[in-house]
């Protein structure tokens, strides 16, 4: 999968999910940065991107991906898995 | 009033993505900010539902209701309504929902040997305590047994077992919801769960992470009924269902092949189908549900098979009215809209045909329409299935009215043989029992306070424990109007909130069924009551008000009507008086009035 077209799709989950512009995301979006992005929120968040790419998330990976680009690595890698 | 033209209505593929739903609950959050219709809900819980709320906004945005949503605290039910400044006092709600697992209400649950006495105490308390602190309605989740019982294949002999503990409480919360309807209404979770599955229901993964017990799936079905609720609560179930009859009543044509070639039966499939469906009709009239049929057909004909075919079940004395004829299903809708005195937005159409479905849904978009699903087999549920029809408990009004109505297609019938209106009203013989009202009319005056829609001044909705309220007040007078004539028992049909400050009176509440309607009840009430209201409390003025809605335009001019003068208009909202020494009060002659 190409790294723009993951980010695409990873930025309108986080933008829907999280209520806010898509503007206003990017690589460097993190629970940190953006007060929308709650542990509640980042629950939904992970099941949204499960379904969207049809993955599944571990319990530590859950835990530790706390920002857009850990999930846009997190995306490639386990979307490159299942192709190989 | 129901505004549904400026919100799509719900649809199963939104809620199967998460993405897609959140995005069209914050589409509908934008487009929905000036929705009249509102609805403020409170989830006191000892889990996390937080999950539901996209679901529930989605569902009741459908309806063109905006919701106001809150959770309290974890485990924390008695604080979020007991303590000064809670939760439930700031958001003064509508619904409570309550969402509890076992798990978390009883720290000894699932250890070998427990015992359900305790949940049971704590249960009643906070049922109690919501009851006496709160004015909402409030939905109960039932407990989901485990899946795996503890003895395997055995069942414990004294009902030791988890289960047959989950058993006895769920026993307990369902008799308590059943004995105190519609302040309390049931969520049953272990419905859900039977419905979809656990796999489709339960997540472990989020129970284990966050106390998150609930698949998507699972808060869809829980945020749907609660919609339902709602739906329920405003008064706006559905009341009539309009059934057209070859391929859906029966299979097959009757006009080509007869009374002995259509399908229905009761063993055989497919005509098994239409047996089991006409069963579920037979449901929905037992529950108060007036039932008609609207058919491109001979009469005749439809009525041999209603009278003579040994499986149909359904029976012309189930009917309220009928138009079975060859004009366009349009007008027959329209016309038996004008028979039942009821509006099209409370009918729903079922019918096979997919070109009339389009035609009503384009031309009549406030009629709901079901089509006969392709796949037989899944017909029976249809009409069940999305609850259009449910009330938060059943009257033995509900029961009476198609018996009701009936009478009014008789007395219909009885007009044209008079030469004069009046003529016609006198010869009804109509007694008219009016009295304050009984503790036993409590749930029927409050039930048509949320239900009733045409002939309502003010459509102020009320729960059972408001009315109570008002009975008690010296300050308030609550007025019932039952009536007979010689075609048969309306029942309880008119009701009348009067209110007092100083020598001022209010009419804070004036309604009627419409059955009862165009037969001089109306101003009969009025004048009899304020005129002994006028007394016993020394009233000079009457003040009287009316609310506009989209379903009351018929009452627009009902003050006026009655001798009221109109004094101030506050956006829309129109405020009227009368003297009330100087009001000629009048009972139509052809009323008798008793006082029992």
């Amino acid at each position: 999968m190409q790294k723009a077209f993951a980010e695409e799709r990873l930025f309108a989950v986080l933008s829907s999910i999280l209520n806010v512009p898509l503007e206003s995301l990017s690589l460097d979006s993190s629970r940190s940065s953006l007060q929308e992005w709650d542990s509640l929120n980042h629950l939904y968040v992970v099941l949204a991107l499960e379904e969207e790419f049809n993955i599944e998330f571990s319990d530590d990976e859950i835990a530790s991906l706390r920002s857009a680009s850990g999930l846009r690595d997190a995306l490639m890698a386990k979307t490159a898995e299942r192709t190989v | 009033m129901k505004e549904t033209s400026s919100v799509t209505t719900a649809d199963d593929a939104v809620v199967e993505n998460l993405n897609s739903l959140f995005s069209a609950v914050s589409r509908m959050e934008r487009d929905g900010r000036d929705l009249r219709e509102q609805v403020r809900v409170v989830f006191l819980r000892n889990i996390t539902i937080e999950g539901i709320e996209a679901f529930l906004k989605y569902h009741l945005y459908a309806q063109g209701v905006r919701p106001e949503i809150a959770f309290g605290g974890y485990g924390t039910i008695a604080q979020d309504v007991l303590a000064a400044d809670s939760l439930v006092a700031r958001a003064d709600p509508d619904v409570i929902v309550l969402s509890l697992m076992l798990e978390e209400l009883d720290p000894a649950y699932g250890t070998p040997g427990w015992r359900c006495d305790s949940v049971r105490s704590q249960l009643k308390s906070f049922f109690d305590i919501l009851a006496s602190n709160t004015r909402a309605t409030i939905a109960v989740n039932t407990f989901l047994s485990p899946l795996y019982p503890e003895f395997g294949l055995a069942l414990a002999p004294d009902r030791s077992d988890t289960s047959a503990q989950v058993t006895c409480l769920n026993e307990l919360i369902v008799e308590y919801v059943r004995a105190k309807a519609p302040r309390f209404c049931l969520t049953d979770w272990d419905r859900y769960l039977r419905l979809l599955g656990a796999e489709a229901s339960l997540d472990w993964r989020y129970w284990y992470l966050s106390r998150a017990p609930f698949k998507k799936a699972f808060l869809n079905a829980y945020a749907q009924e609660l919609s339902r609720i709602v739906l329920a609560l405003k008064g706006w179930a559905k009341k009539c269902l309009v059934l057209d009859c070859d391929n859906t009543l029966w299979g097959g044509v009757i006009g080509e092949d007869g009374i002995d070639g259509i399908k229905l039966d009761r063993n055989e499939y497919p005509g098994k189908a239409y047996y089991d469906f006409q069963t579920t009709v037979l449901h929905l009239a037992e529950r108060g549900v007036m039932i008609a049929l609207c058919s491109k057909n001979n009469e005749a004909d439809v009525f041999e098979v209603l009278d003579e075919h040994p499986w149909c079940r359904l029976k012309r004395s189930h009917l309220a009215a009928w138009r079975i004829n060859w004009q366009d299903k349009l007008s027959n809708l329209a016309a038996l809209a004008n028979t039942l005195n009821l509006s099209l937005d409370s009918f729903v159409v079922v019918d096979d045909n997919p070109v009339e479905c389009g035609l009503i849904r384009q031309m009549l978009p406030q009629v709901t329409v079901l089509q006969v699903p392709e796949k037989l087999y899944a017909y029976p549920p249809l009409v069940l299935k999305d609850g259009l029809f449910d009330t938060l408990r059943l009257t033995d009004e509900d029961k009476k009215r198609t018996k009701l109505y009936q009478s009014e297609s008789e007395r219909q019938g009885a007009r044209s043989d008079f030469g004069t209106v009046e003529d016609y009203l006198a010869s009804l013989e109509t007694v008219a029992r009016i009295h304050r009202a009984q503790p036993s009319e409590i749930p029927r005056v409050a039930q048509l306070t949320q239900k009733t829609n045409q002939f309502n001044l003010t459509t102020r909705r009320y729960s059972e424990h408001e009315i109570e309220g008002f009975m008690r007040r010296e300050d308030r007078a609550v007025f019932t109007l039952a009536v007979k004539d010689k075609f048969g028992d309306l029942g309880l049909v008119g009701v009348l909130i009067l209110g007092r400050e100083n020598s001022v009176g209010q009419i804070d509440t004036f309604l009627m069924s419409c059955r009862a309607l165009s037969r001089g009840l109306e101003s009969a009430m009025i004048v009899h009551c304020l005129e002994l209201m006028q007394r016993v409390w020394n009233i000079d003025t009457w003040q009287a008000e009316y609310i506009p809605t989209r379903k009351n335009p018929q009452v627009a001019d009902f003050w006026r009507v009655n001798g009221f003068t109109e004094t101030d208009n506050v956006e829309g909202r129109k405020i009227y008086r009368v003297d009330a020494c100087s009001h000629p009060w009048i009972v139509p002659p052809y009323i008798s009035i008793r006082q029992d």
